[in-house]
């Protein structure tokens, strides 16, 4: 069986092309780094002004994140042959933190999607981007080997703000943290793309940077979306209460306004109140307030309990809808 | 076109000879050759991890902690407490630990615990969760055992390999299941250096880092070297060393090699760092001669019977030869363990046994005032 096994992979790595080079990953990222560019826009702050991207279409289209970078007027792609292009976005997606680019340019390299790979914990990954910026113009751009640690849905946070991050994540061993890696490829050995490297993120549980690629499904799931997804909330609940909020998200959920004739209101809700649990999540400050606020539903009554002074009350309230414009903080800042 | 036919032929020919060839080569080269054949190495490598990770898989555990500082941090009256210094949240999420035997004890790392939660739970890969007990710890490895009360629960005992079998350069897997608190993830990596920390640790540049703080390094064949805790050569504070995570530079203690370390935590005893109680200074011409400055009262020096002006030769028979190398010897010994100093006094060479004794204990100011005996009262 083992000698199958064997022969399989000899007649693999024959395919591949790959035997009489020394070194097994050599076209895998010469491959990757002529379908990679690097891109420079605005920089504001510690937001860093520039990032990876990847090409997708032969007529000049680049799949990168969302930041800071495409709020500049000029913002500028360098493709792997030195040139530079002015370039346009095309459409993002900000709970995918997603964004497609456009240059003026013919790029017959340009990466397929292959759907049907799967790639397992343990396979062999390369992430081939432009960390620090450290390359320029012709240069190549900086490659690291890795392993995927494991798929997972992410917790995670930029500093101190919470952020949702929709689908599935690929974790890598590489470290690719860094500003500058967001937007560029991850390769498989065989040069097939498994993801596009996501932004600078924290873990919530572990408060460790996060080494992290979004899969090629997701990509591909928002380049056959139409629409310019800015607002990611589908549907929002009003309660009509207002937190005392000057100790960030990590203050207790203390009552600071209670609207008039809202849900809060006609519950009994006032100013002072401590709102300890909703539906029996308990809530230990305004962060988890805010999600679970997220989780009701309109027309469905919820319990929320409360302490009042030295006491505690239980409150039913119902949640009314209401469509509340969420501003893009990555643009408008 | 007869010609192009024939060439045509005579090239799948030569594609199919190829072929043959290559299983003939196989066949006669496979003795080794995973191990051995770097192209084939490489390429087998991912199974080969997945293969490790199951093995261990059910062997290494979930562990959280309720009701901590930073869980208490609002009391009843609403007013936040302040919360640990440095790092914000340390060790906050789920953390890891790795199953030592049948009766229920797991080790960990106490970079874990600096919360100091009220309750801390195991979960087990089956779902199975139970109440903890933390039992000793060993403040000079970061290390920690803790114990759960199995009902008819058979744990899997993971195999251990001594730090003695593993090579510099060798393949080494680091697993814990910090993201998300189920899973196991893993990183690969080398061993980089053996003896690290004072001969305690192992260095190795998968990434080690509050994802797996406290779970294990495994070679290839998934046997466990070590657990896996933050550690610096320059600092023994609680936090030290975490700051290096990702680098690089990750450390894991040995498990195979301290099995009498783990009886001691297993029987709810901490382990310190030993001193001996002295202030010791080079001599003025010569860097390399170490002399004792000063003795402290009471110290395990005093006691042995070392002065201020003896030179230390030597300790357990490795030679001091500078301030560095004192340090780095004696960083290997634990409080209450007996060790051989040898002197020179004058001209007379002299070996007294020092027992050591924690921090306090060893560097008091001022001796102990013996206990006044209380005088009788006088009958009156």
């Amino acid at each position: 069986m083992k000698i199958f096994l064997l022969l399989f992979f000899l007649l693999y790595i024959e395919m591949l092309g790959v035997a009489s080079e020394d070194n097994i990953f050599h076209q895998a990222i010469e491959n990757a780094q002529k379908r990679t560019v690097k891109i420079y826009g605005g920089a504001i702050g510690e937001e860093h002004g520039y990032a990876s991207g990847i090409i997708v279409s032969s007529d000049g289209q680049i799949l990168t994140t969302t930041g800071m970078f495409l709020s500049s007027k000029a913002l500028r792609v360098t493709l792997s042959d030195g040139k530079v292009y002015t370039a346009s976005v095309l459409k993002r997606d900000r709970s995918k933190q997603l964004a497609l680019l456009k240059v003026n340019a013919e790029t017959p390299n340009f990466f397929n999607f292959n759907l049907s790979i799967e790639c397992k914990k343990g396979d062999w990954v390369l992430a081939v981007a432009n960390p620090f910026k450290v390359a320029d113009g012709t240069e190549e751009l900086s490659v690291n080997l890795g392993v995927i640690s494991m798929k997972t849905e992410l917790a995670v946070k930029r500093r101190s703000q919470e952020i949702d991050f929709e689908g599935q994540a690929i974790l890598i061993d590489a470290i690719t943290g860094n500003p500058g890696s967001q937007g560029g490829a991850l390769v498989g050995i065989d040069g097939n793309l498994i993801g596009m490297i996501g932004k600078v993120l924290e873990d919530k549980g572990t408060n460790t940077r996060i080494n992290y690629a979004i899969p090629i499904a997701s990509l591909a799931e928002f380049l056959l979306q139409s629409e310019d997804v800015k607002v990611k909330q589908t549907a929002v609940v009003y309660l009509g209460i207002q937190l005392f909020k000057i100790g960030g998200n990590k203050a207790p959920a203390f009552i600071d306004r209670v609207d008039l004739g809202s849900p809060g209101f006609l519950a009994g809700l006032k100013k002072d109140d401590l709102i300890v649990s909703i539906a029996d999540k308990k809530i230990f400050n305004c962060g988890d307030f805010d999600k679970a606020v997220k989780e009701l539903e309109a027309n469905v009554k919820v319990q929320v309990l409360i302490k009042r002074k030295e006491d505690f009350y239980k409150v039913d309230i119902i949640p009314t809808n209401l469509e509340l414009e969420v501003e893009d903080d990555d643009e408008n800042k | 076109m007869m010609r192009i036919n024939r060439l045509l032929q005579i090239y799948e020919m030569s594609q199919i000879l190829k072929i043959v060839f290559f299983i003939l080569m196989t066949v006669i080269s496979f003795d080794g050759i995973i191990a051995n054949d770097e192209l084939g190495g490489l390429i087998v490598l991912p199974k080969v991890i997945r293969e490790a990770e199951e093995k261990v898989s059910e062997s290494i555990v979930t562990i959280e902690g309720f009701g901590g500082i930073l869980d208490s941090a609002i009391k009843g009256d609403g007013k936040v407490k302040s919360s640990v210094q440095g790092f914000s949240k340390p060790g906050e999420g789920p953390t890891t630990g790795i199953i030592l035997d049948k009766e229920g004890h797991i080790v960990t790392s106490t970079f874990n615990f600096i919360n100091k939660p009220k309750i801390i739970t195991v979960t087990l890969k089956n779902g199975k969760k139970y109440k903890a007990q933390l039992l000793g710890r060993d403040f000079t490895r970061k290390i920690c055992v803790l114990k759960i009360n199995l009902n008819d629960e058979v744990l899997k005992v993971p195999e251990f390999i001594s730090a003695k079998n593993v090579k510099v350069g060798q393949w080494a897997i680091s697993v814990g299941v910090g993201f998300g608190g189920v899973e196991n993830s893993i990183s690969l990596g080398l061993i980089s250096g053996k003896n690290r920390i004072f001969g305690k640790a192992i260095q190795t540049d998968a990434n080690i880092s509050p994802a797996n703080y406290g779970g294990a390094l495994m070679d290839v064949e998934g046997r466990i070297i070590g657990v896996c805790t933050p550690l610096s050569p320059v600092s023994a504070e609680l936090l030290a060393g975490a700051e290096w995570y990702d680098s690089g530079i990750g450390f894991v203690i040995p498990l195979a090699d301290i099995t009498d370390i783990l009886d001691t935590l297993k029987n709810n005893i901490d382990i310190q760092i030993g001193k001996i109680g002295i202030h010791p200074r080079v001599d003025r011409k010569d860097s390399k001669i170490v002399i004792i400055d000063l003795v402290f009262p009471d110290s395990p020096s005093e006691k042995a019977g070392l002065i201020s002006g003896d030179i230390i030769v030597s300790i357990e028979n490795i030679k001091v030869e500078s301030m560095f190398r004192l340090e780095q010897i004696l960083g290997r010994f634990e409080s209450g363990k007996t060790v051989s100093i040898e002197i020179l006094r004058g001209k007379d060479t002299k070996t007294v046994s020092v027992t050591l004794a924690t921090g306090s204990d060893a560097f008091k100011l001022e001796p102990e005032k013996p206990i006044e005996k209380k005088k009788d009262l006088p009958n009156e």
